[in-house]
């Protein structure tokens, strides 16, 4: 039965580690083994030790394309983000130079000058007089307004949600990470339960669901101040807690890129070049249009 | 030089919190850092704007745009950083230069969780001030020390998780700066002061920092063309960032960027240092087109 054993094993290692041999020697070969022969050829063979390199000559498990799509999605995400941060901002940046100049935008008309070279530029020439929207930008448009119609539908409807699994999913992935981002965001107070806004407010104008009783200051220091060892440090504190106060500011924090763009060329937040840039291009727009 | 950088924003409350866990992860004590940097660029900019403003539509025949891109060039903004004390700022009534230094030091301290606010409240816009009547004054504008900082374009990131870039920076150890700066062709912009700490952990230096404003000076208005001669007390200095909060840089530098054995090494070490901070501050990599010194 041992013998049995090991020559089954060692002949399924040679068939792994060697397959085209295997099959190039049919039964009639002198270099196939024969099966009487092996279990004395390997007698000396440890089965045991023999099995590890079975088992590390295997093929490697192969990725199926869902892990792959996986694994690729993982590494490009930075510069995917990076990418799409870039070309929102550059479409946001559009879309506000869009709404300011509306009324104008929606008001200019074109004439064509009979300098006009209008047998070569037609294409261009159909383009600015035409009065509708290109089909397939009127495809776009549609798009994006039957998107935006589901976005509200989404919002306005509380409770029933039209998300699918995988979409709620995704929203619950997000909102972990979301809630955590916007707690670093708060000034905590000592018991970490709530912010100070909170607790300046008080109780209740509280919209979250700890209904726990907030301790105030005020039974804090109470407690304490009949204890005369601690009155200086009290007073102290409660100077401090005043302090605090002040600290507490409620301007949102400045974008990292807005510092970032103040330390590199002194631009101050707030007036960046590329809005600037417009207006000049504007008025030469409509000065070249003879206004 | 080439430097690799990482980038984190944290508010002021988390301030004390994190400069202990960096003190901790370093082993060593934060060192204080203020330092004062002055934002020069190109007096005279080539003026090859006129040709295409905005709508215009005429085509340019290549030679000429092979011509004009010659001529324009990159041109860059330039800085020059001084390193200040914090005793250099003059006194302000109601606090002393102890309490300056004490304030300082008492980051370290193991606070109570009571003044643990203290730091972020001083910077904090308080009613501006006239200019402090201080009674001395030890700094002196002329023996302040300069060096000379060029940061390029950052490189396109690419796979890279970092931010890379190439710097140079030059100490000036004799001589006018400010002079010297007006003789190369470059006029002032503005200023601003750095305070903050710095660790260093293994290769990287990790700078907690924020980036402070000296208070608008009723004498002169906006435009201020030369950088001051004194410092404001410290307590009229305004944040940038008007909550105050703090910004935390992970930088690496690595002497010969063509390299590209060395500059994985920085990345990877950039790269565990962001793996260990996960949780406590996300590491992220700078906007390039924010690092962008060129003069527009």
């Amino acid at each position: 039965m041992e013998g049995l054993r090991s020559h089954m094993i060692f002949h399924h290692e040679q068939r792994i580690s060697n397959p085209g041999r295997y099959q190039s020697s049919g039964a009639d070969s002198p270099k196939a083994l024969p099966a009487h022969k092996t279990p004395f050829l390997s007698a000396n063979r440890n089965p045991a030790k023999r099995i590890p390199t079975i088992m590390v000559k295997r093929p490697p498990p192969r990725l199926s394309t869902a892990d792959k799509a996986n694994h690729l999605k993982k590494s490009h995400r930075p510069t995917l983000q990076n990418t799409a941060n870039i070309i929102s901002t550059n479409l946001l940046t559009l879309s506000a130079h869009l709404q300011n100049h509306r009324a104008l935008f929606n008001s200019i008309l074109v004439y064509p000058l009979p300098s006009f070279p209008g047998q070569s530029q037609e294409n261009l020439l159909q383009l600015l007089l035409r009065k509708k929207l290109d089909p397939r930008v009127e495809d776009w448009v549609e798009r994006g307004h039957t998107s935006g119609l589901t976005c509200e539908t989404f919002t306005s409807e509380e409770g029933k949600t039209k998300l699918t699994a995988n979409e709620l999913i995704e929203l619950w992935e997000w909102a972990g990470r979301a809630a955590n981002e916007e707690a670093k965001r708060r000034t905590w107070a000592d018991d970490e339960e709530f912010t100070l806004e909170e607790r300046e407010g008080g109780t209740a104008n509280m919209a979250v669901g700890l209904k726990r009783r907030l301790e105030t200051d005020e039974n804090e220091e109470g407690g304490v101040e009949g204890d005369a060892e601690m009155g200086a440090s009290t007073a102290e504190r409660r100077k401090e807690s005043e302090g605090k106060k002040v600290v507490v500011n409620d301007a949102p924090p400045l974008r990292l890129e807005e510092i970032l763009r103040f330390t590199s060329t002194g631009a101050l937040p707030g007036s960046t070049a590329s809005i600037a840039t417009i207006p000049t291009g504007v008025s030469s727009m409509k000065r070249s249009r003879g206004w | 030089m080439h430097e690799l950088l990482l980038y984190a924003q944290t508010p002021p409350s988390r301030h004390n919190q994190l400069l202990r866990i960096l003190s901790g992860i370093a082993g060593t004590q934060p060192q204080r850092v203020v330092e004062r940097h002055l934002i020069f660029m190109p007096r005279k900019l080539h003026d090859s704007r006129g040709q295409q403003v905005g709508g215009t539509q005429t085509v340019q025949n290549q030679q000429a745009q092979a011509l004009q891109g010659q001529l324009q060039g990159e041109l860059f903004h330039l800085q020059l950083v001084g390193e200040i004390d914090d005793e250099q700022f003059p006194n302000e009534d109601g606090r002393t230069l102890e309490g300056i230094k004490a304030q300082g030091d008492e980051v370290m301290r193991d606070a109570g969780g009571r003044d643990v606010e203290t730091r972020a409240q001083q910077g904090n816009p308080s009613p501006i001030e006239p200019l402090g009547d201080a009674v001395e004054r030890p700094y002196d504008f002329d023996k302040q020390l300069w060096s000379l900082r060029f940061h390029d374009l950052p490189e396109v990131a690419g796979r890279r998780p970092v931010t890379s870039r190439m710097i140079s920076s030059v100490d000036i150890i004799d001589g006018n700066a400010i002079e010297f700066m007006d003789a190369l062709g470059y006029k002032y912009v503005s200023e601003y002061v750095l305070e903050g700490h710095r660790v260093i952990h293994n290769n990287l230096i990790i700078l907690l920092h924020r980036i402070m404003l000296f208070p608008p000076s009723p004498a002169n208005g906006a435009s201020i063309s030369s950088p001051r001669k004194s410092l404001p007390p410290y307590g009229s200095l305004l944040p940038l960032d008007p909550s105050g909060g703090y910004v935390l840089q992970a930088s690496a530098r690595v002497q010969d960027g063509t390299k590209p054995e060395s500059i994985n090494l920085g990345i990877n070490e950039l790269r565990a240092f962001k793996d260990m901070m996960k949780g406590v501050v996300e590491l992220e990599i700078g906007d390039r087109l924010a690092l962008d010194t060129r003069v527009k």
